[in-house]
């Protein structure tokens, strides 16, 4: 093998101080872009971030204002069910004012006809009895006459209306309740 | 209710010299009676505010005496003349 000579040392020292040359610079290109697409990448993460805090606020905000319009609906349901009952509570207590009034009405208006009916049936019957007996008596002081008859029609014996007003065995007659009797 | 009441009495024996009467009662007290003596014929009459239960009988207030009860002889009455 021969030697190499000071000109080809010098063309390959520079061949390699070109491709060193090269090299550096593709590797600084290199860290160069990996740099941009680290800063890229961070910055993309920070929006993400901004964008999700963001989101999660409209998102809170949204369902607050949603509760509140909830709560606000069953509060006027709430007043509305509270009116709706209390007018409900006031209609019954009318309605039971009403009935008793009427009741009372009724109650008056049957004492009153029962009165006119016993007056209209008491002016029209004949409340009276004739009595007499059947034999002599000897009597005493304090002794009960014996008007043991009260059937003989020949004689105008009666007791009406009732009978039994008067006592054939005790000869007594008791005053019966006025205006009571139907006599046909 | 107001009830005139009444009798007629037939007296078999007869007393005018001394006391003899005959009288109304009402609820076992006397409420009327006759004149002092009974002759043969003793009856009167009179009107009496009654209420239920009243009970009205013809007694001997002072005796004795005899008495026919016999029908067409003596009789004991009343009936209503008002409420």
């Amino acid at each position: 093998m021969g030697v190499a000579s000071p000109t080809n040392k010098r063309a390959a020292a520079q061949a390699i101080f070109s491709e060193a040359t090269r090299a550096a610079a593709a590797e600084e290109t290199n860290a160069q872009a990996i740099l941009d697409e680290t800063t890229r990448a961070e910055g993309a993460e920070g929006s993400l971030g901004q964008r999700i805090t963001d989101d999660i606020a409209d998102e809170v905000i949204r369902a607050s204002g949603e509760e509140a319009a909830l709560v606000q609906l069953i509060l006027g349901e709430k007043t509305r069910a509270e009116g709706e009952e209390a007018t409900n509570a006031q209609a019954i207590l009318d309605e039971q004012t009403r009935a008793e009034g009427a009741e009372e009405t009724l109650t008056t208006e049957t004492e009153r006809l029962a009165n006119q009916q016993n007056q209209l049936i008491g002016h029209n019957i004949h409340y009276g009895f004739r009595v007499c007996g059947t034999t002599s008596q000897n009597c005493n002081s304090g002794n009960i006459l014996v008007f043991n008859e009260n059937t003989r029609t020949d004689f105008g014996c009666h007791v009406v209306p009732d009978a039994t007003a008067y006592n054939i065995s005790t000869y007594k007659y008791t005053v019966p309740i006025d205006g009571y009797y139907f006599w046909l | 209710m107001v009830i005139i009441f009444g009798f007629k009495l037939f007296m078999n024996s007869a007393s005018s010299d001394s006391d003899r009467r005959y009288g109304i009662y009402v609820n076992n007290a006397v409420y009327a009676f006759g004149g002092q003596y009974v002759g043969t014929g003793e009856n009167f009459s009179l009107n009496k505010y009654c209420t239920q239960g009243d009970i009205i009988d013809v007694r001997c207030y002072l005796g004795p005496v005899t008495v026919s009860l016999n029908p067409g002889h003596s009789w004991f009455f009343g009936w209503r003349i008002g409420r």
